[in-house]
């Protein structure tokens, strides 16, 4: 009965330790860049979901707190070849465990069909079971266990060159560590004795290693080490006896890279995980060669990633950074870059120097999601030669010449986009509907929201505008559309030109084209182009109110995303996505509502969202960040 | 007065020939797609021109004054034009065209058009496609008709529209839906393990099969074809997946694809493809100069491709747009809709040079080129002398045909 | 023994050489259904063919399934874009409860063909739809009355705009030629008069309308009968005509039993039946289905497996969800795209469904509906009885899947993959699945 049980439970582990080399050593056979590369990601991610929680509460009570993880970091990395390719730290995972598991999201997300599908499977119940007898035989419950066992932190490094993987989890319990390193091994000697693997234990001078076919396990003093490759193990050990007997850190370890010493002094207080990356190292295998390049063959890449093409291209090494508390995610990405020696065909997303920046944020009441940033169209055309290779150059005077013809005769490369102050605005904004007039689907209004260099050229805009939209009047696609009437309006300094359909004769109700009702406001050097009226002009209402605006930005591009509003548009439409789920996904009407259901609920949970792309003088950043709400009991 | 179908039957024979021809596997007609070599079936390859052809920047009157009065921010200057002769030439892009006619590979058919023409794009796009006859059936092109009625197309899968996108009109059949392929995958065995379950199909469909069921063994020989098509296409692709001859354009990936099927020996004899944006209003030079290359650099990789693969002879390139463009400019330097243009066919055995004059620019029909050719005289030639298609029942009249081949 | 000519059409009763298994069930399901499971199909085979053949016409399940599927219509009705249409029939014939009904209604979409890339509002597509989904079953008379002014059909046929100086002869000549007679049953100067009949018949604002200024009230002649008709009177001098019920009847017997069809005396029986039961759809298939002919052993396996039921039937008897836009992609390529049909006659089917193209379509479509499947519960189920004896489980699936034995060495090939391939159970059940598909055998019904 016993052997029964321990079968039982002997196979999760195994599966575990399967799964284990999978991920450390499979890349041997696989040499394919891409997939090293989607390995490196899946490690990355791993760590990164795994130790995802908070510490944000430990900064708001100890700023103090900040050193003290550097010196974690620089402990750990004392460890790793001074040419590690990518190196991560957590610092106290077992809290992070401990506060993931305690958010109240959990709890929701565990009600996912999916999840629940894979709660049920027989691989986590397995699983379960075999974490309760670890946790018998170590006699402590596997959080404090882990916390007391990483209370140094954990270290993880990777080295492209030779494919070699370890991680290194330093102890505050050197006897708990002990215990459980042992049953460990327990476990992987019958594992390996069943299966006719190697398995050798080999003591050295300050502790001892465990060899198996594609795995070495190490432990000395409080640390674990953990590697693919015995000679990796054994160099780390090395360096862990020459960092205990000396008190300076050794400048052949990754601690005395002076990029990764760099990278470290810019580390933000408040991050949980920590990551570095040799980028010359990745550029110099070839990884995600695209990535790296420099530039793009997409027009519309290059008008959104044209900076990040441009600091990838040299940038020495990167950085990220995730911190997660129970009210907010937040996570970093940086690299080094030098704004002011910026190229001048990216001026117009950079701006001179690198000191573009984003148009304040609008205040208007009930948006769902608005973007400002620092981009100058007409910039990114007149260098488009030097942007792009000859036959996107080739793609963009078609575009041009359509687009021209469209705009009647209007150079649309020069003259219309040359015509736009860079800094610009897009706003989302659910938008109520007439009677009568009130599409199945119910799309926000959108609006574009720009100046012009020369306010005296909104009536050229106009004339396109309107010979635009009596286009749409002759236009026949079987569905013989109601018809749209062009009306221009003037009051309080703006004036709006607004296509509006005739209804009143169709009798057929929820018109999809009951959506747009497509504006062009000018108030003052302002060009609002939007999908409905009544947007158009509430935004050109705003611009005249001073003290509207928000500060002044600090950044190229922000982006910002309400949860609360999102979730309304998106239970106006309800039906229209249980019907989209159900086509997607081949599902019932029951189950597709469930799905939808758990999405707004979720929703509920979640307070608003923000991007944030940053040129500073000396470094290029990307900040995301994600905040939690207590929901309302609406 | 005969019926549409009493027509066919008097035109092509007996009816229920042509319908026992594709009833009964071609294996018990003699001639199994496997054995029979297809070096004798010549291809078609259609390229629309969607949008209008600006004809005049194309093939340009270099020789004529009053181009450059006409032109006068768009002709291309005397010293920029790829000569000729000495009243015509290419546009400077059209580099490709230029080697293909140093290698006597391309026709040039000058001021093709129709009676009465029509400017609206789809008006006279449907012309073209449906060779004046859209008032008989709502459904029926030109080379749908041949797919569906001629006999000497009634092998399998006789044509392909290559790209996404509504199909052309011009391959729209009554009875043999021609097949829209976005990808060659579609012929590709692709899944997960694609080796393993590949080897398996091989293994089980060189088992003789279907002995006394005839629909069964009709299966199974397209099965063969299949696969085989499959495994060729498999080795022409691993061959030089990265060495491609052709330009990274969309006109120069559509022809590799094409040129790979026709390598892969697929039994395919029309390919249709379209090459859109030449509808240029507005500030057209940079747009043109962008389309034309593409177009004549994709073409020569095209013909080159054949030529080393030893089927250049076998392959005609028909080029054409629904109209030309007003020899006038318009005020925003670009070109409204015109009348007559000229066509290209490119291939081994075309008669290379142009075949007539270039319209006159000084009798012009409201401002626009007479035509001096009929396209369905095109049509007819490529018909009859090409395809060995008798054309008076494709094209509901009896047009003069061209000297566009090489006998 | 072969099935005497004058016995064909008696009814079938099942006898000790053609008994009713799983094998003529299967034959059943093939024709009339999409596909079962095998717990399904083990259920038909219990309660016999009586039992069955009600249960067909029954259609137990469809109020509540249309109230269920209602709602989406709704949604698509206000989108423009007609291909999600192709998705949302697919999603509704894998999920329906009524597949006869259902798969008739694919029939007679083929039958009445309009695209929807030419007619692009969906609410006309819909409105057909549910128009031949009403009438599948019931009488064709008032199906082609309701055709005749069916939005959808007269966009299709550009047939909006028909003024009595100039008659549009289209919908006319499509009436005789691909809806009730055939062709040589009529002449074209029948078809300049019966369009004379149809002048007036408008679309406006997306609704039928009929238009008395622009009838034509002059006398008409066609089909040897004269008068003052309207459009409703010309349609049943249509149907009238003796070709019609011949015509019908051939057209259900080919979709229902051979696709190489036998001449006009051998399906005057069901042609009989349509005139007496004034075109009484459910009677004739009933006298199909029942009938001996349809039962023999050369009818199991004649005909050529068409993309929409071979794909439906399959994810139904596997019980898979999946993604209806990207199945819609694959049904287009395999030629069979509902509300797509490729001209205005329609899927010819048989032996066009197969081309170099289609063949690895379809060994593609079927590893993809694997995967799908394997990615959600998997199949290890579908393995009845001992593992350890693949050639046993192998055989049953075979059974279920292909209407016609496969060749010994052609079995023993997947017995090899069951036994050898990859993975666990699930896996190896897939990869048999994929093996069955790929084979000749399975592309017949």
């Amino acid at each position: 009965m016993t052997r029964v049980a321990l079968d039982y439970l002997d196979f999760p582990l195994g599966a575990c330790m399967r799964t284990f080399h999978f991920v450390l050593c499979e890349h041997r056979t696989c040499p394919a860049p891409s997939r090293v590369a989607r390995r490196l990601t899946a490690i990355v991610a791993t760590l990164a979901l795994v130790f995802a929680t908070d510490r944000v509460e430990a900064l708001q009570t100890d700023t103090s707190s900040q050193p003290a993880a550097d010196n974690e970091a620089l402990a750990g990395a004392a460890l790793f070849p001074r040419d590690t390719t990518l190196f991560v730290h957590v610092a106290g995972p077992g809290k992070l465990v401990e506060r993931v598991l305690e958010h109240p999201l959990r709890e929701k997300i565990e009600e996912l069909e999916q999840v629940r599908a894979v709660l049920r499977g027989p691989q986590w119940v397995q699983a379960k079971l075999a974490l309760a007898y670890l946790e018998a035989r170590v006699g402590e419950k596997w959080i404090p266990a882990l916390t007391s066992m990483t209370g140094g932190g954990i270290h993880a490094g990777f080295d492209l060159k030779t494919g070699s993987v370890a991680i290194a989890a330093h102890a505050d319990d050197e006897g708990l560590l002990s215990k459980t390193a042992g049953e460990v091994l327990g476990f992987a000697r019958g594992e390996a004795e069943t299966n006719g693997k190697p398995f050798k234990i080999v003591s050295v001078h300050n502790g001892k290693i465990a060899d198996m076919e594609k795995m070495s396990i190490g432990r000395f003093g409080k640390w674990l080490l953990v590697s693919n490759k015995p000679d990796y193990l054994r160099a780390l050990a090395e360096r862990l006896d020459r960092a205990t007997s000396n008190a300076a850190h050794d400048e052949d370890s990754l601690a005395g890279n002076v990029n990764f010493r760099a990278a470290l002094g810019r580390r933000t207080a408040d991050s949980d995980a920590w990551v570095f990356a040799d980028l010359q190292a990745i550029r110099g295998a070839g990884l995600a060669p695209e990535l790296f390049a420099g530039s793009t063959d997409e027009p519309a890449a290059e008008l959104i990633f044209g900076g990040v093409f441009e600091a990838l291209r040299d940038a020495p090494f990167a950085a990220a950074s995730l911190a997660v508390a129970t009210d907010r995610i937040a996570a970093r990405l940086e690299v080094p870059f030098d704004a002011a020696d910026s190229p001048a065909v990216r001026e117009y997303l950079l701006g001179t120097g690198g000191r573009g920046r984003a148009p304040r944020a609008m205040h208007i009441p009930g948006l769902i999601a608005q973007v400002e940033t620092y981009r100058d169209l007409g910039g990114w055309w007149s260098n488009k030669e030097a942007l792009f290779p000859e036959n996107v150059v080739a793609g963009l005077a078609q575009g041009d010449s359509q687009l021209s013809t469209v705009f009647g005769g209007v150079d649309f490369g020069n003259e219309v986009l040359g015509a736009l102050q860079p800094g610009m605005r897009l706003l989302v904004k659910q938008q109520e509907f007439a009677k009568g007039q009130s599409p199945d689907i119910q799309l926000p209004a959108f609006a574009l929201v720009t100046r012009l260099q020369n306010p005296a050229d909104a009536r050229r805009f106009r004339i396109s505008f309107q010979s635009l939209v009596g286009l749409l009047n002759l236009s026949d696609d079987g569905m013989e559309r109601p018809q749209i009437e062009i009306i221009t309006s003037r009051e309080e300094g703006i004036e709006l030109t607004a296509g509006e359909y005739w209804a009143e004769n169709d009798t057929r109700d929820g018109l999809f084209i009951y959506n747009f009702s497509p504006a062009l406001a000018f108030q003052d050097d302002y060009m609002i182009l939007s999908s409905s009226r009544d947007f158009a002009r509430e935004i050109a209402l705003a611009t005249k109110t001073p003290g509207n605006e928000s500060a002044d930005s600090e950044s190229n591009t922000h982006i910002h995303v309400e949860a609360d509003t999102l979730r309304r548009a998106i239970e106006v439409n309800r039906q229209a996505l249980v019907a989209q789920t159900m086509i997607d996904n081949g599902l019932s009407r029951e189950n597709a509502e469930s799905r939808v259901d758990m999405a707004l609920e979720i929703l509920k949970y979640t307070r608003d969202a923000m991007i944030d792309y940053r040129v500073e003088p000396q470094t290029m950043s990307l900040e995301f960040q994600l905040r939690f709400a207590k929901p309302s009991p609406n | 007065m005969t019926t549409r179908r009493q027509f066919i039957q008097t035109t092509f024979g007996s009816a229920a020939l042509v319908s026992l021809s594709r009833a009964v596997p071609s294996v018990l007609l003699g001639a199994s797609a496997q054995a029979r070599s297809r070096a004798g079936e010549k291809i078609l390859v259609v390229i629309e021109l969607g949008g209008g052809n600006d004809g005049l920047n194309t093939v340009v009157p270099h020789g004529d004054d009053a181009y450059y009065q006409n032109r006068f921010t768009l002709a291309i200057p005397k010293n920029q034009v790829a000569r000729i002769d000495d009243h015509i030439g290419f546009h400077p892009s059209l580099g490709g065209f230029s080697r293909l006619l140093d290698e006597n590979r391309l026709s040039i058919v000058q001021g093709v058009g129709y009676p009465n023409p029509n400017r609206s794009h789809f008006e006279s796009m449907d012309l073209w496609h449906t060779a004046h006859r859209i008032e008989e059936s709502a459904q029926l092109g030109w080379l749908g008709r041949c797919i569906d009625e001629s006999p000497v197309l009634q092998g399998e899968l006789p044509g392909i529209h290559y790209g996404q996108g509504r199909q052309p009109r011009a391959l729209g059949t009554r009875i043999r839906p021609v097949p829209s392929i976005a990808s060659l995958d579609q012929f590709r065995v692709n899944s997960g393990d694609n080796r393993r379950l590949t080897e398996q199909i091989r293994r089980d469909l060189g088992r003789p099969r279907g002995s006394g069921n005839q629909l069964l063994a009709y299966i199974h020989e397209s099965a063969q074809v299949a696969l085989r098509t499959s495994e060729r296409l498999e080795s022409v692709i691993e061959d030089d997946d990265d060495a491609s001859t052709f330009p990274a354009t969309q006109a120069g990936r559509k022809l590799d694809a094409i040129a790979r099927l026709i390598d892969a020996d697929l039994p395919t004899r029309v390919y249709y493809m379209t090459h859109d944006g030449f509808d240029t209003h507005s500030n057209q030079a940079e747009a043109h100069a962008g389309l034309l290359r593409e177009l004549g650099d994709a073409t020569e990789a095209f013909m080159r491709n054949l030529g080393e693969r030893g089927h250049a002879d076998r392959v005609a390139v028909m080029m054409f747009s629904e109209f030309g463009r007003r020899v006038r400019e318009n005020a925003s330097r670009g070109t409204d809709h015109g009348t007559a243009g000229p066509m290209f066919l490119a291939g081994g055995v075309v008669n290379s040079g142009p075949v007539n004059k270039h319209p006159a620019l000084t009798d012009l029909e409201e401002g626009d080129l007479r035509f001096s050719v009929d396209y369905r005289s095109v049509y007819a030639t490529v018909l009859e002398q090409w395809l060995g298609v008798r054309s008076p029942a494709i094209l509901g009249d009896r047009y003069s045909q061209l000297e566009l081949f090489r006998t | 023994m072969p099935l005497d000519r004058n016995d064909a059409w008696l009814s079938w009763q099942p006898s000790q050489s053609e008994p009713w298994d799983r094998r003529r069930a299967g034959h059943l399901v093939r024709r009339a259904f999409f596909g079962t499971t095998m717990g399904d199909l083990d259920r038909l085979v219990d309660q016999g063919l009586e039992a069955t053949l009600d249960e067909l016409f029954a259609g137990a399940g469809r109020e509540s399934f249309d109230d269920e599927m209602r709602p989406m219509e709704r949604v698509l009705s206000s989108t423009q874009d007609p291909r999600s249409l192709a998705s949302w029939w697919l999603l509704r014939m894998s999920r329906t409860p009524c597949q006869f009904l259902e798969k008739m209604t694919l029939f007679w979409h083929g039958h009445f063909a309009t695209t929807a890339s030419k007619v692009i509002d969906p609410r006309a597509m819909l409105a057909q739809n549910r128009l031949l989904r009403e009438h599948a079953l019931g009488s064709f008379v008032p199906m082609v009355e309701g055709i005749s002014k069916d939005v959808a059909m007269l966009v299709y046929l550009d047939s909006t705009d028909n003024r009595k100086t100039r008659p549009n002869e289209n919908y006319a000549r499509e009436l005789m030629e691909l809806f009730c007679l055939g062709p040589g049953n009529y002449t074209e100067a029948d078809i300049k008069e019966l369009a004379r009949c149809f002048t007036g018949w408008e679309v406006r604002r997306g609704k039928f309308r009929f238009n008395a200024n622009q009838h034509d009230r002059g006398s008409k002649t066609f089909l040897g009968k004269t008068g003052n008709f309207g459009g409703d009177e010309a349609v049943r001098i249509v149907l009238d005509h003796p070709a019609s019920s011949r015509f019908l009847a051939r057209k259900l017997i080919n979709w229902l039993v051979v696709d190489d069809l036998p001449d006009d005396e051998f399906c005057e029986p069901v042609a009989r039946t349509l005139r007496e039961t004034d075109f009484s759809i459910g009677a004739a298939i009933r006298q199909i289905l029942a009938s001996r002919w349809f039962w023999c052993d050369e009818q199991i396996g004649s005909k050529v497996r068409g993309p929409v039921e071979m794909a439906i039937g399959l994810v139904r008897g596997l019980g898979v969800d999946m993604n209806m836009n990207q199945f819609g992609d694959r049904m287009e390529q395999l030629g069979q795209l509902p509300m797509f049909p490729p001209n205005v006659k329609g899927w010819e089917g048989g032996r066009q469904w197969i081309n170099a193209s289609t063949f690895i379509g379809r060994v593609n479509l079927v590893a993809a509906i694997v995967a799908a499947g394997n990615a959600g519960n998997g199949f290890g189920a579908l393995a009845r009885g001992n593992d350890s004896d693949a050639r046993e489980w192998v055989s049953e699936l075979v059974e279920w899947l292909v209407p016609v034995a496969l060749p010994q060495a052609s079995f023993d090939q997947i017995v090899e993959i069951a036994k050898n391939a990859r993975g666990g159970l699930e896996e190896r059940v897939g990869e048999v699945i994929c093996a069955i598909g790929a084979t000749p055998e399975f592309q017949l019904n």
